[in-house]
Formats: C-alpha cells, sequence, structure tokens
C-alpha cells in the first residue's frame, strides 16, 4: 500500500513539474504563470497532514529547483513555509470541505499567490543583487492567477480523493 | 554538595525534556528545513549540485520536450481557429509587405556586394561562416519572467556557457547558460542579467541592450549626442566579447532620456516572440 501510493505521488510529482515547466509557460506567456505545483503542494497537506507530507514538499522543492535552474534550496524554503501554513490554516478552517471550507480554501490560496510572488519577483531578485519587478507589473494578471490556482487546488484535491478509493483495500462481504 | 548535584540534574532533564518537546513540534522542523535550505543555498555557487542537476535533466527532458512541443501545436491550433477572420486582413498586408520587401532586397543584394567587397578587403569575419547547431526548446521560466528557455543540446553536441543563441535568419535571443549533457539553459535577452553591447545600425550610436523581465529589451548607456530614432534597426556592435558583431536585436520602439539625464536611453522591441521559441540555433 506504503509503495503503490508512493510510486502514485512521484508520478503526479513529475507530471506536475513537467506540466510546470514546459506546458504552462507556453499557454500563459506573460507574467502569470499559474503554480501547479505549489497547489499539488497545499492539496497534499490538506488530505494528509504536515507530517505525512513533509517528505514530499522537500522533494518536490528539490526537484523544482533542478529542473528550473534555481538556486537548489529556495524552492525548499518557500514550498516548507507553504505547507505549514496551509497545515495551520487547513486544522482550523477545514480547507476544501464544504461551503465554508471551499471560501477559506480560497482564501487560503489568494494569500499563498501574493506570497509566491512576493518570494520569487520581488525578494529573491533583491537578495540575489537584481532589480525587483515594478509595483504595477506585480498586480498584473493576479486575478487571473489566482483563478487558475483555484482551479488546481480543487483539481489536486479531486485526484487524490480519487486515488484514496483506488488504493484503498476493500473490506471482504460477510454473508449475514 | 548531594542537593546541588541533585538540583543539576533535574535542570538538565527539564531542559532534555523541553527541547525534546519542541523537537517533536512541526515548527522545529520547519526551522531545521529552512536553516537547511539556507545551507544549500550557499553551497550552489560550488557547483555541488551539478551532477544532480545533469541526473535530473536527463530523466526529464524528453518528457519536456514531447509536452513542449505538444501544448505548442495545440496553441497554435487553438490561436488558428480563433483568429481565421484575421488571417484574410493580414493576408493582403502581407503581399503588400512582400512587394515593398522585394523591391528592398534588390537594394540590399547590391548593397551586401559592395559589403562583401569591403569585408574580404577588412578581414571581418564573415557572417556566413557560422557554424550553428540546431535545438529544440523544450522548457521555459516557470515563474513566468521569461528569463530563459531550456533547449535539448548539451554537452554532447558541443555547446559551451557564453555561445550566443540565434533564430534564423541570425536574429538574436540569448546565450547559453548552464549546461547538461543533453540540454542547457538558454538565458534570453529578455533576462535583466543579460547584456549585449550593441550599435544603432543607421546612425552608429553605440550602447548596451538589457532586459526587462521578459517584458522587452533596453538600449541604454547612449551618449546624448547621438542620434536615435523610433524603428531604428539595433544589432550587437561586438564589443565586450559576448556575440560576433552585427546579429540583429531588434527596433527601436520608444525614446526616453535615461533617469540621470547624462543618456538616452531607448525601448527595443524584438521581431520574436520568445514565448513561441520552437528550434533555435546556437552559434559555436
Amino acid at each position: 500500500m506504503k509503495m503503490k501510493e508512493g510510486i502514485f505521488y512521484f508520478l503526479v510529482l513529475a507530471a506536475a513539474l513537467v506540466v510546470q515547466t514546459s506546458i504552462l509557460p507556453v499557454f500563459f506567456s506573460s507574467l502569470p504563470i499559474p503554480q501547479l505545483v505549489l497547489m499539488l503542494i497545499i492539496a497534499w497537506i490538506i488530505k494528509s497532514g504536515f507530517r505525512r507530507s513533509l517528505f514530499w514538499v522537500v522533494a518536490a522543492g528539490f526537484l523544482f529547483d533542478l529542473i528550473s535552474y534555481g538556486s537548489v534550496g529556495q524552492a525548499i524554503i518557500f514550498f516548507v513555509l507553504a505547507a505549514y501554513a496551509a497545515d495551520f490554516f487547513s486544522r482550523r478552517f477545514l480547507v476544501g470541505e464544504g461551503k465554508w471550507g471551499v471560501a477559506a480554501a480560497v482564501i487560503f490560496v489568494i494569500a499563498v499567490t501574493i506570497a509566491h510572488r512576493l518570494f520569487w519577483l520581488f525578494l529573491l531578485p533583491i537578495i540575489n543583487g537584481g532589480e525587483p519587478l515594478a509595483i504595477p507589473l506585480f498586480f498584473s494578471g493576479l486575478a487571473g492567477e489566482i483563478a487558475c490556482n483555484s482551479l488546481f487546488l480543487f483539481l489536486c484535491l479531486f485526484i487524490f480523493r480519487k486515488n484514496e478509493k483506488l488504493l484503498s483495500i476493500r473490506e471482504p462481504l460477510t454473508a449475514g | 554538595m548531594r542537593s546541588i548535584s541533585g538540583r543539576h540534574k533535574i535542570r538538565v532533564i527539564c531542559i532534555t525534556n523541553v527541547l525534546s518537546k519542541f523537537l517533536s513540534t512541526n515548527l522545529s522542523k520547519v526551522v531545521v528545513i529552512l536553516a537547511v535550505g539556507g545551507l544549500l543555498i550557499f553551497l550552489n555557487p560550488k557547483g555541488v549540485f551539478n551532477p544532480l542537476r545533469q541526473l535530473a535533466g536527463g530523466f526529464f527532458s524528453p518528457f519536456q520536450k514531447v509536452a513542449y512541443l505538444i501544448s505548442l501545436k495545440a496553441k497554435e491550433t487553438g490561436e488558428f481557429f480563433s483568429s481565421i477572420g484575421q488571417i484574410k486582413k493580414e493576408n493582403e498586408e502581407l503581399i503588400k509587405e512582400n512587394q515593398r520587401l522585394l523591391a528592398e532586397n534588390a537594394m540590399l543584394n547590391d548593397a551586401k556586394r559592395r559589403s562583401d567587397l569591403l569585408e574580404k578587403e577588412l578581414n571581418l569575419l564573415s557572417k556566413e561562416n557560422f557554424a550553428t547547431e540546431a535545438a529544440y526548446v523544450i522548457g521555459e521560466d516557470p515563474q513566468g519572467t521569461g528569463n530563459w528557455i531550456k533547449i535539448d543540446k548539451g554537452n554532447n553536441e558541443g555547446i559551451k556557457e557564453g555561445m550566443p543563441v540565434v533564430v534564423a535568419p541570425r536574429i538574436l535571443v540569448g546565450k547559453v547558460g548552464q549546461v547538461q549533457r543533453s540540454s542547457a539553459q538558454v538565458v534570453l535577452l529578455t533576462n535583466p542579467e543579460s547584456v549585449a553591447g550593441a550599435v544603432a545600425a543607421k546612425s552608429g550610436a553605440q550602447g548596451v541592450v538589457q532586459g526587462k523581465y521578459g517584458l522587452g529589451m533596453l538600449f541604454h548607456m547612449v551618449s546624448q549626442t547621438d542620434t536615435l530614432q523610433t524603428g531604428d534597426e539595433i544589432v550587437t556592435s561586438g564589443v565586450g566579447g559576448n556575440f560576433p558583431r552585427g546579429l540583429f536585436i531588434g527596433n527601436i520602439s520608444d525614446i526616453q532620456p535615461s533617469a540621470d539625464r547624462l543618456f538616452q536611453e531607448a525601448g527595443v522591441a524584438s521581431p520574436v516572440q520568445f514565448s513561441k521559441l520552437e528550434v533555435v540555433f546556437v552559434i559555436k
């Protein structure tokens, strides 16, 4: 079961990384590229909790840095912080469960999308000695990115729920 | 004496308890990972992760290549169907443009013949002698800043860091960054870290072209005494040695004085859509 789950998670992560680096930039050629890998991590946290998902969060950050030519460590740091915040938030507001859960999830996606932009387009360029992105551009296409990110989050949650059913061991039927 | 050592033991036990309680919390794990992540960032300039990058590149590149090509074709098909009405209008404009270019081409052929003669005499590098390696684009900057693309050629094909990358016909798009065995990063001209010595073809005004986060390029450090005009062609000057002279970069779109008013600067519009690159050529 664990082995099966591990293989499934690795395949999902690898597919998300390929989509993030080779498909999404083609369809979102201007600035706001939705963050599928980040949403996948948040879905992991909502579904399995911080402790059980930590390994996959770190693995996702590490692989993301390796194939996106970033400094190894920066995505790990952001993903772990986002995962901790997602865990904190989901335990209190039941993200993704029911009407209020959906609203809470969208609020969380808004916060994490803004944090992601702050980290990658504002903070990292300053740390690397470059110029950060201009403020008006910082907000361009934010609504579209939030919408796509929310869609990705619910898609990941849906896939995980389906997978849970697929991998679960059925109880044998007993007569009487 | 005994009571002092007993108190000491109790203190040690208390501290150990508090520590073990803290280490079992999620927050402590986050703190540890942040510290390790910070340490990893410092190890990057030493190239510690290059072998792992090679490995990851080798694993993901084939999938990225297929995914990129399929999505590019899908996007093109979508755009074709959505813009079928515009095509007729564009076609008429292109016929007119073609006629104008034919006339211009005849004029340029004559100019080229004379330029070839001069080039021969001056023993300059002939632009036709570039050895190029064609490569497919297989990935792009996932942050959307248009800083780089990934190509499917690397060390195995003799690609080296710093080599200029062009699209036909000799339009500069960037230079090779990190190189793996079978893939390489191309740092685009729109990357703020990308700098190329450039010259305005008409007036001979010298300056530097620098990227603006995938939003275009800036031709700056141009002397106030030089004349710049909208539409002027900007080509590489060969100054600095990064790029050979004469590669086309783009046309001047707008001109303004620099912030300190010591120089002039101008926006440069490239004829290339960096987000739609499919095949590029690396100049060896």
